[in-house]
């Protein structure tokens, strides 16, 4: 068995490729608010090709979030769908009831996540783009290595962890900032290769930083141990 | 009325069963019996007992008498390296991984044991609320792993009892506190037990408990200090004992009795003492320890616990001053010691005004309350405590369900085969945090077979992982191509296999109404005795607080139940029990005195049903 790292990506079934704003609900024929529950009649949505993790929440895709909204309607959901909710349901709500959950939870932590959303929005609008990420730049690359021999001094009790810290949360902040205007400059203009290749080039920036940043928990977790 | 769902803890120690009644929930008991029972087990000449009357026969079958087997549950042999030279009974390693308790050609699993302690509680609740018991919300330490609560369901499921919901002890725990203190913020749970050691993060939000992270040891509890001043001892009074494994079964039965009473004196007391009795050998001696002493012994083991809440925090991305309130859980919660430190660490007095043996009970009856129907004002998410994965090259462990995840959690991946034509790819399931899998915890493993040959690296394997409600795992894998596909329920690649839980649970179903009325009959026949005994102790001054009418009833009472006693029928046992609990209830109140019912009525504490 191969860990390949290309097809480890997860790629999920719920991509959908095209926000409709005008679902209608399997029931009652009212339009939807979030594509996976009808709040009208309150009948859980069968899973539809057109749902998304962005419909699921009523926001539109993009890359800027409103984590607020999306808190609020999570809130709203998941009473709605989470299975402690349908104990008297029928076989078929309760099955909905348990895949919506978990889709739910996966769907927020998808949101919430930087890297997480700038991939899975650019599933939706990149045709044939499969979560595949490339290498980053080489000069990105380099800057990670010293970065890396920063945390070396920290580890051997020499450095200051909170220097590194703040040098990669500046990174964060400045990819953070590329990925959003790029994608307002995607969104519209799908044929445009070369917004779609910086896109991609920063998603694979952010993946190398978030592997830094467990490197770092397990730093700071060895140096409160010996504060004990 | 919606299907009676109760609540049960299923502890290191104590074990004990709630249920949500007309006027709230509470646990189940009446004036004459209870559902709290230690955990201890007893293989005597008589038969098997359990509860109180197992542990009084400790230092009589040191041997056979079972403590503490809760720590054995789901574990294998690697789990259990651990020093066992303080255990008076045998633990061996039987096929394929199985932990086996006790004697030669007696031997029992630890899901066996449980399950004694839990046929033992459905029994007593099913006297007590005079109805049949049949489905359970049960609780797990929080840092329980897939197979540890595979192992509880098991135990439950040989007791007879379904298990609707598998909940942790300290989300029990914050269920019940955030409904009875009807609070909002971010909380801390403190769950010290007899055996294992839990902190969880929560939020509270009008309806909603979130769990945001948990974390534990499942070998951290009053046991552990038990040993610390059993060692003391042997130090101080054996000292000629220069290994513990010179020491008999019975001697470290008394060694533990003794330490356990000082360990309780000492929440109350500066200072306390027992006269520790060594018959084999020929020890009779006083023996005093002082709360500072105690203190000194136990503090690496109580600031452990301190570093487990630093790390919780540090997951949910808190500090301690972000948290509103601690609640204490738990037996070992009771020491001053535990308290300070906790004290110390938040800045804020921890909540003690809950019951901490019972909270958990209680808090598992009131979602068996939510899960019948009876309640839909809250909703609880709860969170898997170690990242679940697999086995990839190299022996690196590839996490695909993350730690603090919250459940029902699904989530999929794809992966490829390693050599050209490869037809099957098999799957070793893992759970833990380490980079490597020889550090994490195998759960089982899993075959997928008939993939047509390809070239390697062209198949797509994908795997699904779907950790359920109650944190249990199923693996499912597809070969996208062909469309090949398998799916398991993880079995443990030790404990019980499924064919050994059907034998038991049928076994168990089999004898269980025979054996449900003999026992029943013994116990009630036993109660009339002592009621009629209790009766006639304190009847010359029952004028004194009843009316002449009361006294003629209980008169008349008495009479019947005298009779009653060689019938065979339990149920009319019973209802005599019942009906002399009423007629004497006035009587019992005002003999008790009002001091003494204060003290009750403190510990039982109704949660307000909404």
């Amino acid at each position: 068995m191969i860990p390949s790292e290309e097809l480890k990506e997860d790629k999920s079934d719920h991509h959908g490729h095209h926000h409709c704003a005008s679902e209608r609900c399997d029931k009652c024929d009212s339009e939807l608010k979030h594509t996976i529950y009808c709040t009208a009649c309150e009948k859980i949505q069968q899973y539809n090709k057109t749902m998304n993790y962005f419909s699921i929440f009523g926001v539109s895709p993009g890359y800027d979030i409103d984590k607020k909204e999306v808190t609020a309607a999570f809130e709203r959901l998941i009473f709605a769908l989470h299975p402690d909710m349908y104990v008297n349901g029928s076989k078929e709500d309760q099955a909905l009831s348990l895949s919506h959950t978990a889709l739910l939870y996966e769907a927020k932590e998808t949101l919430f996540y930087p890297f997480k959303r700038g991939r899975y929005l650019l599933s939706l609008l990149m045709p044939g783009f499969d979560g595949m990420i490339p290498q980053p730049p080489q000069a990105f690359v380099l800057e990670m290595f010293e970065i890396q021999e920063e945390l070396d001094l920290v580890q051997e009790g020499s450095g200051s962890l909170k220097q590194t810290e703040a040098r990669i949360n500046l990174l964060l902040q400045e990819i953070d900032e590329a990925l959003s205007a790029d994608f307002k400059a995607y969104i519209p203009n799908r044929e445009d290769k070369m917004t779609a290749g910086k896109i991609l080039s920063n998603l694979a920036k952010l993946k190398f930083l978030d592997n830094l940043g467990e490197r770092i928990r397990m730093i700071g977790k060895n140096l409160r141990d010996n504060l004990n | 009325m919606s299907e009676l769902i109760i609540g049960i803890d299923l502890g290191t120690t104590n074990s004990m069963a709630a249920y949500v009644s007309e006027t709230g929930a509470e646990i189940i008991e009446d004036s004459y019996f209870t559902t709290q029972t230690p955990s201890v087990v007893s293989q005597t000449e008589n038969g098997l007992l359990v509860g109180a009357e197992a542990l009084n026969q400790r230092t009589n079958y040191p041997r056979t008498t079972f403590t503490s087997f809760k720590r054995f549950m789901g574990r294998g042999a690697k789990d259990i390296s651990e020093n066992l030279t303080l255990s008076p009974f045998k633990v061996i390693i039987g096929e394929r991984d199985k932990i086996l308790i006790g004697e030669e050609g007696a031997q029992l699993s630890p899901e066996q044991i449980s399950a004694e302690v839990l046929r033992e509680i459905k029994r007593k609740a099913e006297i007590i609320l005079g109805k049949a018991v049949k489905k359970t919300v049960i609780t797990v330490p929080a840092y329980f792993d897939d197979a540890q609560r595979q192992a509880t369901k098991d135990a439950a499921q040989i007791a007879g009892l379904e298990v609707t919901r598998i909940i942790n002890e300290p989300t029990a725990a914050a269920i019940a506190y955030g409904l009875q203190e009807n609070k909002k913020g971010k909380i801390a749970v403190y769950d010290f037990g007899g055996g294992t050691f839990d902190v969880s993060v929560l939020e509270l939000k009008d309806r909603l408990f979130r769990v945001i992270s948990t974390r534990g040891d499942t070998h951290l509890g009053g046991d552990d200090l038990d040993n610390l001043i059993i060692r003391r001892m042997i130090r101080d009074i054996l000292p000629e004992v220069k290994d513990e494994k010179e020491l008999s079964p019975e001697t470290i039965q008394r060694l533990k009795r003794s330490s356990e009473i000082l360990k309780i004196a000492l929440s109350t007391n500066l200072e306390t003492s027992l006269e520790i009795e060594l018959p084999e050998r020929g020890i009779k001696t006083k023996y005093s320890l002082s709360q500072k002493e105690f203190e000194e012994e136990i503090r690496p083991k109580v600031e452990e616990t301190l570093a487990h809440v630093k790390e919780a925090l540090h997951d949910a991305e808190l500090t301690a001053g972000d948290i509103e309130e601690v609640v204490m859980v738990g037996g070992s919660s009771r020491i001053p010691l535990v308290r300070h430190l906790v004290e110390a660490f938040f800045g804020i007095k921890p909540h003690i005004r809950i019951n901490p043996e019972q909270v958990v009970a209680i808090g598992a009856a009131i979602q068996g309350h939510l899960l019948s129907g009876g309640r839909k004002d809250y909703l609880l998410m709860d969170v898997i405590p170690l990242s679940l994965g697999i086995e990839t090259i190299g022996g690196v462990f590839s996490k695909m369900v993350m730690k603090n995840a919250s459940i029902p959690a699904k989530v999929t991946e794809v992966f490829s085969t390693s050599v050209d034509n490869q037809t099957g790819i098999e799957l070793s399931i893992f759970q833990g945090e380490r980079e490597f899998v020889r550090d994490c915890r195998k759960l089982g493993k899993f075959v997928l077979k008939g993939i047509p040959p390809m070239p390697a690296g062209l198949p797509k394997v994908e795997v699904t992982f779907f950790v359920d409600v109650n944190g249990l795992l199923t693996v499912s894998a597809k070969e996208l191509r062909s469309e090949v596909e398998s799916k398991i329920e993880i079995i443990p690649t030790h404990g019980l296999n499924r064919n050994e839980i059907t034998r038991m649970i049928k076994d168990s179903m089999e004898y269980a109404v025979d054996d449900f009325n003999q026992r029943n009959l013994v116990e009630f026949r036993d109660k009339i005795t002592t009621i009629i005994d209790g009766i006639d102790r304190i009847w010359h001054k029952a004028d004194q607080f009843v009316t002449p009418d009361q006294i003629e009833a209980i008169a008349a009472h008495r009479k019947v139940m005298e009779d009653l006693r060689k019938n065979e029928n339990p149920m009319l046992l019973k209802e005599a029990i019942d009906k002399m609990g009423d007629l004497t209830r006035d009587l019992a109140d005002s003999i008790m005195g009002d001091a003494a019912k204060n003290i009750l009525l403190e510990d039982s504490k109704k949660i307000p049903k909404t």
